[in-house]
């Protein structure tokens, strides 16, 4: 009760904190709704939807080459898509960046602004997909490459008219989750003067003297543009679950969300934890260290797996990793058939 | 090379800044984390609505757009602080929300039985949470926390937005001052993987020995 009146003060104060310094005067407030305005906040979000693209399509092509490479028979060709991988996961995307629009240019690369921010977008995205990749095309049956052999393709046959393709279909939602991340990360063109949303709405803000008001817009129409891509990921999963089935409810200990153990004055709901089924899909994700829409890594660590971290771009909850986890909860999905439809 | 070493002190005071900034985040985040987690599981409605929409909105707003709002937007309702202290306070929101969700996670590894058992001995929600569920919870999630650990140090990187200069901030300048860029960065990636490869190793091992045996 104490806290509760401790957030509804903070949340008076701040209102009140506003108003003092006039912040909620009106025109503040509405020369952000003026047409000029509008249009010129949502050039700069197509700005950043444009580079978020861009970058998805590089870091995707890369990404796939990388995890190819990574599961190449040949020795070198692992190993260098593997320190491809393991040097630009682990530097900062910043850097990057700077390095691709200060530096490149010194070294005779000449290209638009836009390219550069694009190019440090995909390189480092490319390195975090090609682990989702990886997993994906692991998480596969063996049995599905065997067969193709079987019936006379060749690898790389096998490889990109059976595999990839089921895998790639497997990763959908997981892609869509990076691409949440990378529309993030294009915040970071702001550094290197690219006109995308933020950097738009800081100047607007101070030719119209309301930096704070088209600030704090930006930074809705950016946790709009975001939710929305994640209820997209997972939408995917429904349908993906629906139209290829193979999916089970795991059951763990655990409420149906964990809010309410510690309540006693409430009824205790059913045990459960799935908000949802959990999908092949979900447990490649959970091994390449990327947060599932809609699952909390204690879905699957409830159901007795095994959990080791990796380090992963942008704060991603990771929980992945670990043949033992996957294993225990493939064969758990494969006792379990889905029921008939 | 040549131009690294002669930097050697600035790549050095960089580096003791980019530290010094992810350790002071880190307690932070913890902090914010640890009680944003604790408020989603309460008794009380409006205080896990807070606690959800704290998480959400932190979680879908970029980290630069966050920097960008706190130092040159809350100046317009009088908050000013020093660039650091800006620094440290947003990469702990920004953390903590992830730490939140992580720390979340934790609570449901622990087994119903435990907390009914503890209601059963007469413990209010304070002690579960304190005495019985967070202890074990926390064991759980140590890998986890391990990678939002690199990530913040490489998150660190965008402090340079609002001037403070870290080894981002550092490397850019001397490249940009030498304009010799290849070496200067590599060794700026160098000094990052020496940051970010030991925090993996020093967690696999704290993972090991704090793991429940069960």
């Amino acid at each position: 009760m104490v806290a509760s009146l401790g957030v509804a003060a903070l949340v008076v104060v701040a209102i009140q904190r506003f108003a003092d310094r006039g912040q909620l005067d009106a025109e503040k407030w509405s020369v952000l709704a003026e047409p000029a305005v509008v249009g010129f906040l949502l050039g700069g979000l197509a700005n950043t939807v444009k580079a978020a693209a861009a970058g998805m399509v590089g870091a995707v092509t890369i990404g796939a080459v990388m995890a190819l490479g990574r599961l190449s028979r040949n020795r070198p060709v692992r190993w260098l898509a593997a320190s491809y991988v393991e040097f630009f996961r682990g530097f900062p995307l910043l850097l990057l960046i700077l390095f691709s629009a200060f530096g490149l240019p010194r070294l005779g690369v000449d290209l638009p602004l836009f390219w550069y921010l694009v190019l440090g977008l995909a390189v480092y995205n490319s390195a975090v997909l090609a682990e989702i990749f990886r997993a994906g095309i692991l998480s596969l049956d063996r049995g599905q490459h065997e067969a193709a052999v079987a019936v006379g393709l060749t690898d790389g046959q096998a490889m990109r008219l059976v595999v990839l393709p089921q895998a790639l279909r497997r990763m959908l939602p997981a892609i869509v989750s990076q691409l949440v991340v990378l529309l993030k990360d294009t915040s970071l063109g702001f550094f290197v003067q690219y006109e995308e949303l933020l950097r738009r709405g800081q100047l607007t803000g101070n030719f119209d003297g309301n930096i704070l008001q088209a600030l704090i817009a930006v930074a809705g129409i950016y946790i709009t543009v975001n939710m929305a891509l994640s209820r997209v990921a997972r939408r995917l999963e429904v349908r993906q679950r629906r139209r290829y089935g193979g999916s089970v409810e795991v059951k763990g200990p655990g409420p149906r969300t964990s809010s309410r153990w510690c309540d006693s004055r409430r009824p205790r709901p059913p045990a459960w934890v799935a908000d949802r089924p959990v999908t092949a899909p979900d447990l490649v994700g959970v091994r390449a260290g990327l947060e599932i829409p809609g699952l909390p890594a204690a879905q699957v660590a409830g159901h007795h797996v095994e959990v080791h971290a990796r380090a992963l771009g942008d704060g991603a909850t990771a929980v992945g990793h670990g043949r033992a986890m996957e294993e225990q909860v493939v064969a758990f999905v494969a006792s379990h058939p889905p029921p008939p439809r | 090379m040549d131009v690294v070493l002669d930097n050697l002190d600035r790549f050095v005071q960089g580096l003791t800044t980019t530290l010094s900034l992810t350790a002071l985040s880190w307690v932070g985040a913890f902090v914010i984390g640890v009680a944003v987690a604790s408020l989603r599981v309460g008794p009380i409605p409006p205080l896990r609505g807070a606690g959800a929409v704290y998480v959400e909105v932190v979680r879908n707003c970029p980290l630069t757009v966050l920097f960008v709002v706190f130092y040159f937007g809350f100046p317009s309702i009088g908050i000013i602080l020093p660039k650091f202290a800006s620094a440290v306070i947003i990469l702990s929101v920004y953390t903590g929300a992830f730490v939140a969700e992580t720390v979340r996670a934790g609570f449901n590894t622990v087994g119903r039985g435990q907390v009914e058992a503890a209601r059963a001995l007469g413990l209010r929600f304070a002690q579960v949470l304190g005495l019985v569920v967070l202890p074990q919870a926390l064991r759980a999630v140590v890998g986890p926390l391990g990678s939002l650990l690199s990530a913040l140090i490489r998150n660190s990187s965008i402090a340079f937005s609002i001037s403070v200069i870290e080894l981002t901030g550092t490397t850019f300048q001397i490249a940009t001052e030498t304009a010799e860029f290849i070496p200067v960065f590599i060794a700026a990636a160098v000094a990052y993987l020496l940051l970010t490869l030991p925090t993996g190793g020093v967690v696999g091992v704290i993972e090991r020995r704090v793991a429940i045996k069960r």
